[in-house]
C-alpha cells in the first residue's frame, strides 16, 4: 500500500511539475511562479528517491536518506519566492502589519510543535538531525505561507489573488510534518495512507490554483 | 606490487597531459576540465574509503545516501570554479561540465574494474560505459547548466545551487539504487533515456540562438 | 540515396556487433558460472623436493604443512587439482588399511600413502577420500588450520563459518599433529556452504568448553552458539547444530517448557496422553533416527536413550575420566553418536516399537532415566496444534528447570537464522562466519567464496528490529487455574537463550499445549544449489585506500583553487571598479 501511494506521490508531482513547465516556462512568466516549480519539482525528486528505496529493498531508509534533500529544496523555493520575491511587495515592514506578522509566527510554532511529537518516538541521529533541517526550512516557508495568507491586501491585489496557493502550501507544509511523525511511529497505517492522498490531492492542484491567481494578475 | 588505482591514474592524466600544448585553446580547457574530473575521482575515491569505514563497511547505505553526495559536491567545485573565475557563458560551462564528469567516470571504471576483475565481461562494460558514464556527465551538465541560469537570478543563487546540487545528488542516487537493485536494467537505461532529451534539448537551443547571434552581428 | 543506403548498411552491421558483443558477455558469465572449481584428487608429499614434484605433475600445493615443523625436509604438503575428475565429496583420516576402506556403507580411497604425521612421528594415519554423492557436497577448497605455538593454546574442531573438520572414520577430528602440543586440522571448504537456516539442535555438556566443542564435532556437528548455555551448572553446556539451506528442513520456533510441567505431562495430570508403549516407541525412535546431520533428516530429538548409538561418550565416561587432554572422554555429553545402521533406523520408523526395541537398549535407557531429575516421557507435545519435539532430555536451569522443544512447522512461525546465548543485545558479537554472510548474500544460492553480501540485509539484522527480531526463549510454566482445562500459557519470561529469526509470522502469543502426541519422522534430503555465483548487482562507487597523501594533496588542492578564484575575482572587482572610476 505504501508502495503504491509512494508511487503516486511521484506521480502526481511529476503532473504538478510538467504541467507547471508548460504553463509557466513556455511563456517565461514571473520569477516567483517559476521557483515554485522548481519546488514541485524537487519535491518530486524527493519523492522519487522514496519510491525506488521502496521498490528496490522494501523499506524507505529510517535514518537520513537522499529523498530528504528533495523535500528540503522544494520548501526552500517556496520559501525563498516568498521571502525574495513576494514580502517585500506586501509587506513594508511598518507597524501597520505587525499583527501580521505575530500571527504568523503561529505557523512555525505549529511546525515546531509537531517536530517535538515527531522527536518523541524517533531515534536520534543523522536522520533525526536531518528532519530537523527540514523542519527548519518548512517552518520558515509556512511563516511566510501564512503571512501572505492573513495580511491585509495592498492595492495591488497581488497577494489576494493567491491566497488559494498559500493556503494549499500551508496545507502541504503541516502534511509534510505528519507524515514525518507518522513514519516515525507505530500509528494505524490508515492516518499515513490519508495524509498521503492529501498530499497527492495537493501536487495535483497545486499548479492549477496557483494559475488561476497569478492569470488574476494580468487581468 | 603498488596500489593499481594510482598506476591507472597515472596513465590516464600524464597521456592527457602531453596533449594538452598540442590543444587549440577551447579543447584545450575540455580536456583540462577532463583531467581535473580524474583528479576528482581519485580524490573521492579516497575519502569514499574514509566515509566507508565509518559507516560500519555499510556499502549499500554508503552508496546510495553518501557517496552521491560527496562526489556531487566535489564535481560542482570545478564547474563553480570555472563560472566564477573563467566564464559563466552556458555552452563553455556546460562543455566543461561534461568533460568534469567523463572524466571522473572514466577513472571511476577503471578502479572498479581493477576492483571486480573477475566479474567483468563484454556487457559489464557496456553498462557501465553507458550507465555510469553518463551519469557522470550529466549530473555535472545539470549543475553546469544551472549555474548558468543562477549566475544572473541573485535571489535564485542559494537556493538554486542547493536545489541544484540535490537535483543531481538524488539523481545519482537514483542510478546508484537501481543499479544495486533487481531493478538494475532499468538503472542501465535510465541515463540513457535521460541523454537522449537532454541532447535535443540543448540542440534545439544551440539552433535557436545561431539565428540571434547571426542576427546581432 | 546511395550515402543513405550506404549509412543504412553501417548500421545494421553496428547494431549486429552490439548484439553480438552483448550476448558474448552473457555467454562469459555463463561460461564462469559452469566452471566453478571443484577438487577432484588429493595427494601429500614429503619434504621441499616433494612439494616441487606436485607442482610439476600439476597440484595446487598448501604453502602450510601439516606438521609442526619448521625444517621443510620433514614437512608433509597437501597438493590438490581441480575439475580433473569426479568431485571429492569426503576425506576422512585413518590408519593405513590398503587402497580402500568403508566407512558408513561408502567406499573411500586412499589417497596417498604418506603417513600425514611422516617425519615426525608417524601414526596420524592416512587420508581417504570418497567421490560417492551422498558424502556431502563436493569440495572446492581444503583448509589447514594450526593451534598458535603459546602452550595450552587450543584449536576448536568447530570453526562456525561452515568449513569442516576432516574427522576419524569414528567421527572424532582428525588432528593431524598427534605427536606433539600443536593441533593441526584439515578442513573441508564445500560447495553450498551457505546454509541460512537452523536444521539440527542439541545440547552438548561437558566439563570445560574445549571438551563440549570437541564432542559435538565429533558427533558430526559442524556449529555451535558461543557461551555457555546452563550457566547454573559447574560444567559448559553448549547448544550445538547443523544448517540447511532448505527452508522446508529449518527450524522454526523453539521453546521451553518448564520441567514440572513435563513432570505433569509424564504423569498424565493434563492430557489422558499415551501409554508407556508409546512413550517407549518415541525414544527409541528418536534413538534409532539419530544419525549423523550430514544426513540432515528432519528429526533432531534427543532422547533419553541417546547414549546407546554405539559410542562410549556417556555420564559414566565423564565420570570416569578427566582426561583434558582427550576432551572427548571428558565431555559428558547428551548428543548421540552416529548412526551406522541403516536397517535399524528403517526398522525404527516401520516397525511396531515393542517389537524393534533390544533389550539391551531398554537397559541403558533405564540406566539412564535414573541419572536424570524427571522422568522423560515427553519427546513430543503438541502446541496449538504445531508438534514440538523434544532436542534433549537435558533439563537446563537452577530454579527454574526447563527442557528445550523445537519444531519444523512453518506454522509455527519463519525459520531462525541464528541462536544467542546470554542477555548481550549486541548482534555483532556472535561469530557470523561465512554461513551468515552468505545468508546476507545477493538473491539466488550462493557457493563457497563466491557470494556477494548484501550490506543492507546484513545492516538490517545488526540494527534494525524492523525486519528481523531477537526473541527471547518462550517459557512454558504450569498455570494452575488453566490446568485443568489443558490450557497453558506462555509466559513471555526472558531466558538466557534467544533466537533470531524474520518478524513476519512469529509464533503465537498464546500457545495452548494440547497433550503427548507420536512423534514424526521423515527424512528429508536437501537439495544441491544449483550453481550460480555471478552477482547480479553493479558496485556503485569507487573505493580508494584512504591514503592520507592523497587526501591531503586534494584539499591543498582545493584550498590553491578557493585562494586563485578569490584573488581572480577580487582582481576582476577592481579592475570593473577602476573602470567605473575612469568613466565617473
Amino acid at each position: 500500500m505504501l508502495k503504491i501511494l509512494s508511487l503516486a506521490m511521484t506521480l502526481c508531482a511529476l503532473f504538478g511539475f510538467n504541467y507547471g513547465l508548460v504553463r509557466f516556462f513556455r511563456e517565461r512568466k514571473a520569477l516567483y511562479t517559476r521557483m515554485i516549480i522548481f519546488g514541485i519539482g524537487s519535491a518530486m525528486l524527493g519523492r522519487l528517491f522514496e519510491t525506488l528505496s521502496l521498490f528496490a529493498f522494501g523499506e524507505i531508509p529510517s535514518g537520513f536518506h537522499i529523498g530528504m534533500l528533495g523535500i528540503i529544496s522544494s520548501f526552500l523555493f517556496f520559501f525563498t519566492a516568498n521571502y525574495g520575491q513576494m514580502d517585500s511587495l506586501v509587506d513594508d515592514k511598518s507597524a501597520k502589519f505587525r499583527k501580521y506578522r505575530l500571527i504568523a509566527i503561529l505557523a512555525p510554532v505549529v511546525i515546531v510543535v509537531l517536530f517535538i511529537i515527531y522527536l518523541r518516538s524517533a531515534e536520534f541521529g543523522p536522520g533525526a538531525v536531518a528532519r530537523g533541517v527540514e523542519t527548519l526550512v518548512i517552518a520558515l516557508a509556512a511563516y511566510f505561507h501564512l503571512k501572505h495568507l492573513v495580511i491585509e491586501d495592498v492595492d495591488y491585489g497581488i497577494i489576494r489573488s493567491i491566497r488559494g496557493y498559500n493556503l494549499l502550501a500551508l496545507v502541504y507544509a503541516l502534511l509534510c510534518m505528519a507524515e514525518m511523525i507518522l513514519r516515525a511511529a507505530p500509528y494505524p497505517e490508515i492516518l499515513l495512507v490519508i495524509v498521503d492522498v492529501l498530499i497527492c490531492i495537493i501536487y495535483l492542484i497545486f499548479v492549477p490554483v496557483l494559475e488561476k491567481g497569478v492569470n488574476k494578475w494580468t487581468t | 606490487m603498488d596500489n593499481l588505482n594510482y598506476i591507472v591514474f597515472i596513465c590516464i592524466i600524464v597521456a592527457f597531459g602531453m596533449i594538452l600544448p598540442l590543444l587549440e585553446r577551447r579543447t584545450r580547457m575540455v580536456v583540462s576540465f577532463m583531467i581535473v574530473g580524474v583528479c576528482c575521482c581519485l580524490f573521492i575515491s579516497e575519502i569514499n574509503n574514509l566515509l566507508l569505514q565509518a559507516f560500519d563497511e555499510d556499502m549499500l547505505y554508503v552508496t546510495t545516501t553518501i557517496t552521491p553526495i560527496t562526489e556531487e559536491i566535489i564535481k560542482a567545485l570545478p564547474i563553480l570554479y570555472c563560472a566564477v573565475v573563467i566564464s559563466d557563458d552556458r555552452r563553455i560551462l556546460i562543455s566543461n561540465a561534461f568533460a568534469v564528469g567523463v572524466g571522473f567516470a572514466l577513472l571511476e571504471n577503471m578502479i572498479i574494474l581493477l576492483q571486480n576483475v573477475n566479474e567483468a565481461t563484454i556487457l559489464w562494460a557496456l553498462i557501465r560505459s553507458f550507465g555510469s558514464g553518463l551519469v557522470h556527465g550529466l549530473c555535472t551538465v545539470m549543475v553546469g547548466m544551472g549555474i548558468s541560469y543562477i549566475r544572473k537570478r541573485r535571489k535564485l543563487f542559494w537556493c538554486g545551487t542547493f536545489a541544484l546540487l540535490s537535483a543531481a545528488i538524488i539523481y545519482h542516487a537514483v542510478y546508484n539504487v537501481l543499479v544495486q537493485s533487481s531493478f538494475r536494467n532499468v538503472g542501465f537505461i535510465l541515463p540513457i533515456l535521460s541523454y537522449i532529451p537532454a541532447i535535443i534539448l540543448l540542440r534545439k537551443s544551440v539552433a535557436a540562438r545561431r539565428p540571434q547571434a547571426r542576427a546581432a552581428a | 540515396m546511395k550515402k543513405r543506403v550506404f549509412a543504412t548498411k553501417i548500421t545494421a552491421v553496428l547494431a549486429a556487433m552490439a548484439v553480438a558483443m552483448t550476448l558474448a558477455g552473457f555467454k562469459t558469465m555463463t561460461v564462469r558460472a559452469e566452471n566453478f572449481q571443484f577438487i577432484t584428487d588429493i595427494r601429500l608429499a614429503e619434504g621441499e623436493k616433494g612439494m616441487t614434484k606436485l607442482e610439476d605433475d600439476g597440484y595446487s600445493v598448501r604453502v602450510v604443512g601439516l606438521n609442526a615443523t619448521s625444517e621443510e625436509d620433514n614437512q608433509i604438503y597437501v597438493g590438490y587439482k581441480y575439475n580433473d575428475g569426479d568431485p571429492i565429496t569426503g576425506v576422512v583420516v585413518a590408519a593405513d588399511a590398503g587402497d580402500s576402506i568403508d566407512v558408513d556403507g561408502i567406499k573411500y580411497s586412499r589417497a596417498s600413502k604418506v603417513d600425514v604425521d611422516a617425519n615426525n612421528g608417524g601414526g596420524g594415519g592416512c587420508i581417504y577420500t570418497t567421490t560417492d554423492e551422498s558424502a556431502g557436497e563436493p569440495l572446492v577448497g581444503l583448509d589447514i588450520l594450526r593451534s598458535g605455538t603459546a602452550k595450552n593454546e587450543k584449536l576448536l574442531p568447530i570453526t562456525n563459518d561452515g568449513a569442516q573438520i576432516v574427522r576419524h572414520t569414528d567421527g572424532t577430528p582428525a588432528d593431524v599433529e598427534v605427536n606433539s602440543d600443536t593441533t593441526i586440522y584439515l578442513a573441508e571448504i564445500r560447495d553450498g556452504i551457505v546454509k541460512p537456516y537452523i536444521s539440527k539442535l542439541a545440547l552438548v555438556e561437558a566439563e570445560n568448553k574445549d571438551g563440549a566443542v570437541y564432542s559435538a564435532a565429533a558427533n558430526g556437528f559442524n556449529y555451535y552458539v558461543e557461551g555457555d548455555a546452563d550457566t547454573s551448572k559447574d560444567t559448559y553446556t553448549i547448544l550445538a547444530y547443523e544448517r540447511t539451506a532448505d527452508a522446508k528442513d529449518a527450524i522454526t520456533n523453539l521453546v521451553a517448557l518448564n520441567a514440572d510441567l513435563v513432570k505433569k505431562l509424564e504423569s498424565g495430570q493434563l492430557t489422558p496422553g499415551e501409554d508407556n508403549k508409546e512413550n517407549t516407541a518415541s525414544e527409541e525412535q528418536a534413538e534409532a533416527d539419530n544419525a549423523a546431520p550430514e544426513e540432515a533428516t528432519e528429526e533432531t530429538v534427543q532422547g533419553e536413550a541417546e547414549e546407546t548409538a554405539g559410542k562410549e561418550t556417556g555420564e559414566e565416561v565423564a565420570e570416569e575420566t578427566e582426561n583434558e587432554e582427550n576432551p572427548d572422554e571428558a565431555a559428558e555429553q547428551e548428543v548421540t553418536g552416529e548412526e551406522t545402521d541403516e536397517t535399524a533406523e528403517q526398522a525404527a520408523a516401520e516397525e511396531t516399537p515393542e517389537e524393534t526395541v533390544p533389550e539391551e537398549t531398554q537397559d541403558e535407557v533405564k540406566k539412564t532415566e535414573a541419572d536424570v531429575t524427571v522422568k522423560l516421557q515427553a519427546d513430543a507435545v503438541d502446541l496449538s496444534g504445531i508438534e514440538y519435539d523434544r532436542v534433549s532430555s537435558r533439563q537446563i536451569g537452577g530454579d527454574e528447570p526447563f527442557y528445550l522443544y523445537m519444531t519444523k512447522d512453518e506454522k509455527a512461525g519463519n525459520p531462525i537464522s541464528m541462536l544467542y546465548i546470554g542477555d548481550s543485545t549486541d548482534a555483532s558479537e556472535t561469530t557470523f562466519g561465512a554461513w551468515a554472510y552468505g545468508y546476507f548474500a545477493s538473491d539466488g544460492p550462493s557457493m563457497a567464496n563466491s557470494f556477494v553480501v548484501n550490506e543492507d540485509k546484513l545492516e538490517k539484522v545488526m540494527t534494525s528490529e524492523k525486519k528481523y527480531i531477537r526473541l527471547p526463549l518462550a517459557l512454558l510454566a504450569v498455570d494452575e487455574k488453566e490446568a485443568g482445562e489443558g490450557g497453558i500459557k506462555l509466559t513471555a519470561q526472558a531466558m538466557q537463550i534467544s533466537l533470531l529469526t524474520a518478524k513476519k509470522g512469529l509464533p503465537d502469543d498464546n500457545l495452548v499445549l494440547n497433550g503427548l502426541v507420536e512423534p514424526t519422522y521423515e527424512v528429508q534430503e536437501i537439495e544441491r544449489d544449483a550453481k550460480t555465483h555471478t552477482s547480479d548487482k553493479l558496485p556503485a562507487s569507487a573505493f580508494g585506500r584512504a591514503t592520507p597523501v592523497v587526501i591531503i594533496l586534494g584539499i591543498l588542492a582545493l584550498a590553491a583553487a578557493v585562494f586563485f578564484g578569490i584573488r581572480e575575482t577580487a582582481r576582476r572587482k577592481r579592475v570593473l571598479t577602476r573602470g567605473k572610476g575612469n568613466r565617473e
